[in-house]
């Protein structure tokens, strides 16, 4: 029998401000323990929480971006459970409704486009971080650190309608670019900034409800995600061809041995008994904040990446890697900026360059330190009158990656370095013709091979004039001029 | 006592979810009759017709109140005492139970 997967995500991404959503304390990552808390983080009695009004414009934000509808009365709720991540035994979110219902995301699969509908987006805090080992030694209790607590979280939730781990995870990083674009978070994985649910159910094609449901919790890689999809969907099918019964539960993914297993919690049958948060008052949003949030949306990633198409000329690949961070985009747009004032070449001409220079040279290096292109040594002033240069014949190309090593190095501009240096372009056709009848003149068995007809031959004459200007010979001026010298 | 309105099960479960341990059945009677004697005198809240109204959550006027996104470091002897007065620690972290175990 051919079986077919559904899946629905839960993604949870922390909001990016500076202070926490009901508290005052600090959200950076990575400070000493329970450094970054206080009385209402830590629920002490007769603490009251207060609103960061930030993280609610992140989360509107976020809708109007995904074209959600925006619930202008709303309050928050109480959800209750005991685990100790959650000081309060109740985590304050939101029930019905949420801030954000009912929006989309088109995701391109095999080059068709896909409309994965969003049911909500909600804000919440997020909960404190337990650790169960130090280094690999497991401990039989667990340590807690409250930094995180009450941090800002928005929970997005789908609607099942994602057939594949490949489709979940164009999704993730569709959504994942919309939401760094709208600086509402850094969904930075690695940092626990993003999280994931996934819920996976099988059925038998054709069938017109969906089979039982199994979530998997707290997933926060991309690669891990699409493992335990492929895996758990592999899994349900095979307890239904055997004749096997699913039961819907909660599942942990183990990374390690790329399985997914049971869990078992001593909560027993949770009821989480929302009911409306006391300490905090409802929302009543006029639409001058929803239409003044509305225009502040910035141009987002799929908009831009075709106008750059459009616009400069640039291929798929270029356009999609520059406009894979705004910072990138902002970077390019701003180095064509300067070509446009110096009035020196068309922005038409230097456009597919620069894209090139981007993504290529200064991207490869940024990578290779773990750097981001805001912290970048060549300026985008910089790269673009590097890239005048070779178009107005100064430097060869070779050359510019000469040029292009030291600017990174030194963060100096490209004039001073090609003038420090003595690189500029021998284009002086006395000066080159020199050089060249010295070539020509050590070269005496390629000069026969290409006057009995090796037109390749020229190649290494063309090579040795290059040593010899120490790579600054205009080459197309060579070729052009030992073709001169070398007629019959 | 005319009607009852939480059954055994109901008040086991209600203990549970209020992490409350119930000694033995004198005192599961006891609650079973206080509990059911609370919901006879708020049963009166059913007989008015409300399929009119929108549900009231707060009763106050106010609405939208925030603050801006300053942080606002707490005091290092405020924190310091959190820790002191959690129920055990290790270090800087608070220290509890261990709860999840994958089967």
């Amino acid at each position: 029998m051919d079986f077919e997967t559904t899946i629905g995500l839960e993604v949870h991404m922390q909001i990016k401000t500076k202070s926490k959503v009901f508290c005052e304390c600090s959200t950076e990552f990575g400070a000493e323990p329970n450094t970054h808390i206080c009385v209402i983080c830590t629920s002490q009695p007769g603490a009251i929480p207060i609103l960061n009004r930030k993280a609610v414009e992140a989360v509107v934000k976020t809708g109007l971006a995904l074209g959600f509808t925006i619930n202008k009365q709303c309050t928050f709720a109480r959800k209750q459970y005991f685990y100790p991540d959650i000081p309060k035994d109740y985590q304050i979110t939101q029930s019905e409704p949420p801030l954000c219902s009912k929006g989309k995301l088109a995701i391109k699969i095999d080059g068709q486009e896909k409309i994965i509908n969003i049911t909500r987006i909600h804000l919440e805090e997020d909960a404190g971080k337990l650790i169960h080992e130090i280094g690999s030694r497991k401990l039989d209790y667990s340590l807690l650190d409250l930094n995180r607590a009450s941090v800002g979280l928005m929970e997005l939730v789908t609607e099942p309608e994602i057939s594949s781990a490949d489709e979940a995870v164009v999704f993730l990083n569709e959504l994942r670019d919309i939401v760094r674009y709208l600086g509402a978070s850094d969904c930075s994985m690695e940092e626990g900034k993003m999280r994931c649910d996934v819920n996976v159910s099988v059925r038998p094609k054709g069938q017109k409800e969906l089979g039982t449901r199994v979530e998997i919790k707290n997933m926060n890689t991309i690669s891990g995600i699409h493992a335990a999809i492929v895996y758990e969907s592999q899994r349900q099918i095979e307890v239904l061809s055997s004749g096997g019964k699913l039961v819907q539960e909660t599942r942990l993914w183990e990374d390690e041995e790329g399985i997914t297993k049971s869990m078992r919690s001593k909560e027993g049958a949770l009821d989480y008994r929302y009911f409306p948060e006391p300490d905090l008052v409802p929302f009543d949003l006029t639409d001058e904040f929803i239409e003044n949030l509305r225009k502040e949306l910035p141009e987002l990633p799929k908009v831009k990446e075709a106008r750059f198409i459009k616009e400069y000329g640039l291929s798929e690949y270029d356009a999609h890697y520059l406009t894979s961070s705004r910072d990138i985009a902002d970077y390019y747009e701003q180095a064509l900026d300067a070509i446009a004032s110096s009035q020196k070449i068309s922005v038409g001409n230097a456009a597919k360059p620069i894209a090139n220079w981007i993504s290529t040279e200064l991207g490869g290096k940024l990578n290779a330190d773990n750097k981001e292109i805001k912290d970048s040594p060549v300026s985008s002033e910089n790269i673009a009158d590097l890239v005048s240069q070779i178009l107005a014949g100064t430097i060869s190309g070779k050359i510019a990656k000469t040029v292009f090593e030291e600017m990174y190095n030194t963060a100096k501009d490209p004039q001073t370095i090609i003038k420090e240096k003595g690189l500029v372009q021998i284009s002086d056709e006395n000066a080159l013709s020199k050089i060249c009848d010295e070539a020509i003149s050590e070269s005496a068995k390629a000069v026969t091979e290409y006057k009995s007809g090796k037109e390749r031959a020229i190649g290494s004459i063309v090579g040795l004039v290059m040593k010899k200007s120490k790579g600054q010979a205009n080459p197309q001026l060579v070729n052009k001029i030992l073709a001169e010298k070398l007629k019959f | 006592m005319e009607k009852s309105f939480m059954s055994n099960e109901e008040l086991k479960n209600t203990a549970f979810m209020a992490r409350l341990d119930i000694k033995d059945d004198k005192e599961k009677e006891k609650y079973l009759k206080d509990l059911n004697n609370m919901m006879a005198y708020i049963e009166v809240l059913q007989e008015p017709d409300i399929s009119n109204l929108k549900p009231t959550t707060h009763v106050t006027k106010l609405r939208n109140v925030w603050r801006d996104d300053i942080v606002k470091p707490c005091p290092q002897e405020v924190r310091e005492q959190i820790l002191i007065a959690a129920p055990d620690k290790e270090g800087s972290f608070f220290k509890v139970k261990k709860v999840i175990e994958a089967q």
